[in-house]
């Protein structure tokens, strides 16, 4: 059996004239933490939205699992977004019974111990919590499940440094044994030191897809090489790419 | 989808239970007043029932409507549409969960009326109540037969219930699409209109040219599609016109697929 995990083949999606992908092809194995990096409006959100089936008007192909994106894809994909989704109505506890219902390897034991690990109250209605709050609920509500892939959009957005560490360390602890993570977030020296991989995306073009340890051996560092790509340098094009 | 019908009726019953309790509330008020205690339905009693009756169903649509657009095309979009459940079975729970509260509706409307009415016990006479017998009688029959018309009716409202939410979905999801997007809720009225009257105008065209009649004879139903023993029936019992239901029916399951595709390849959660 293959250890890929996720295969995106020439993946391009357009809103209208503007093309916001423009054929990203890359594959990943199981079992890594990979780093999607790219600044605001570069295509990472359409790319995660594409690949959990909220984006369906694609062009290409995404395999997960070696499936199409549909109902069998999205019980092995745990998604993480950037904004509240829950309903403003909803206690973490009516949250939890929720996706329990739904996801038949949601683990409702360890989302009680996640609420208690982060402090959050079972009966506060999300609408009465502070934004922080309600990326905590929802953070225990996708570390809950026994994913194949956890997607997780700017996990750390909204917490403060002190509590960046004990989030990491959450989604450490409580991923699913061989999952993999792909984690899009703009606080790269937070995570640099768990990646496995890296994926860089400038204008809808993947121009970075290399292991951290390549970075390493060149003497750099994540952040540096996040920098050279993104600084202004019309020369170069495309510095690593599936080494 | 059962459990997707279950979270459909607990979200939308947060709303629908604080605007029966509203309504339960007014109601109350207007039986309770002196005039019906009195034995007598004011004027004024009567139309504001009726006004509440009409402010029960428009606002029945208003969640149903609402409702949908939140949690499909809003922020909540994003949970719903990456549960690990067929699209199609999103819609149509919410197509069942909407015919459901629309049913609901006309109940708590038709209980109201009744408890107003039978309140002002002079409205009726005994005369009136016997005359009421007697036409049940005539034109329904026996006991069965009024189960089996009472069932019927209500199936036959189900269905008309689920095709108007139906048409309320697709409009909906046709201003989720990239050109309408921005406005959706005001294109979705705009829209609903003219797609609404056009359907209205097909069934009515349809009943005038179709006979599919239902009848209850000695509490045995008895299906017509000839118009001699319509007629023939007609002026023994009374029909159930259910031309107009498959029209219903029709338009329905073609408005679901339109409505599923556009759903599931043409709108982008924002």
């Amino acid at each position: 059996m293959s250890d890929t995990i996720l295969q995106v083949r020439n993946l391009k999606k357009s809103y209208g004239s503007h093309t916001v992908l423009k054929g990203l092809s890359y594959d990943i194995e199981q079992n890594k933490i990979i780093g999607l990096l790219g600044p605001n409006g570069c295509g990472k959100t359409s790319m995660i939205k594409s690949i959990v089936g909220l984006i369906n008007d694609y062009e290409g192909e995404i395999l997960i699992d070696g499936q199409k994106p549909g109902a069998y894809t999205k019980e092995q994909v745990a998604y993480l977004p950037e904004r509240n989704y829950l309903a403003s109505w909803m206690t973490p506890k009516s949250a939890i019974k929720y996706m329990a219902d739904f996801y038949k390897n949601f683990n409702k034991d360890r989302a009680y111990e996640l609420l208690k690990a982060f402090g959050l109250p079972e009966n506060q209605k999300i609408k009465t919590m502070s934004k922080g709050m309600q990326e905590k609920v929802q953070l225990l509500l996708v570390m809950s499940r026994d994913a194949k892939i956890y997607i997780l959009d700017e996990p750390l957005g909204g917490v403060d440094p002190v509590a960046r560490d004990f989030i990491m360390e959450a989604i450490m602890k409580n991923r699913f044994a061989g999952s993999t993570i792909l984690l899009s977030t703009h606080l790269i020296y937070d995570i640099e030191k768990i990646l496995d991989g890296v994926l860089m995306i400038k204008d809808g073009n993947l121009v970075v897809n290399t292991k951290v340890e390549n970075i390493v051996s060149q003497g750099k560092t994540v952040e540096d090489l996040f920098k050279e790509v993104f600084s202004y340098n019309p020369a170069m094009e495309v510095p690593y790419n599936n080494d | 989808m059962i459990k997707a019908i279950k979270h459909d009726f607990i979200s939308t019953g947060r709303i629908m239970g604080v605007i029966y309790a509203i309504m339960a509330g007014i109601s109350a008020f207007i039986i309770l007043t002196k005039n019906v205690k009195e034995g007598q339905l004011s004027l004024i009693g009567v139309l504001i029932l009726f006004v509440i009756s009409l402010c029960l169903l428009v606002l029945t649509a208003v969640v149903v409507m609402l409702d949908f657009q939140k949690t499909l095309y809003g922020d909540q979009g994003y949970l719903t549409f990456t549960l690990p459940v067929k699209s199609w079975k999103i819609l149509a729970s919410k197509v069942i969960v909407s015919g459901a509260w629309f049913v609901i509706a006309l109940a708590a409307i038709l209980g109201s009326m009744w408890v107003a009415f039978s309140s002002a016990k002079e409205f009726f006479t005994q005369d009136d109540y016997a005359m009421f017998g007697d036409l049940l009688e005539m034109f329904v029959g026996n006991t069965r037969s009024v189960i089996g018309m009472v069932v019927t009716r209500v199936v036959i409202f189900f269905v008309e219930f689920c095709f108007f939410a139906l048409v309320i979905f697709f409009t909906n999801t046709l201003s989720n699409t990239r050109y309408f997007q921005k406005h959706s809720i005001f294109f979705t009225i705009l829209f609903f209109i003219p797609i609404f009257f056009a359907v209205y105008k097909i069934s009515e065209l349809a009943n005038e040219y179709l006979v599919f009649s239902l009848f209850f004879v000695d509490g045995k139903m008895q299906f017509v599609t000839d118009n001699a023993v319509f007629n023939q029936l007609s002026a023994q019992y009374s029909p159930i016109n259910i031309s107009e239901v498959f029209v219903y029916l029709i338009m329905a399951v073609v408005l679901f697929m339109v409505t599923h595709y556009l759903m599931s390849k043409k709108v982008n959660i924002r």
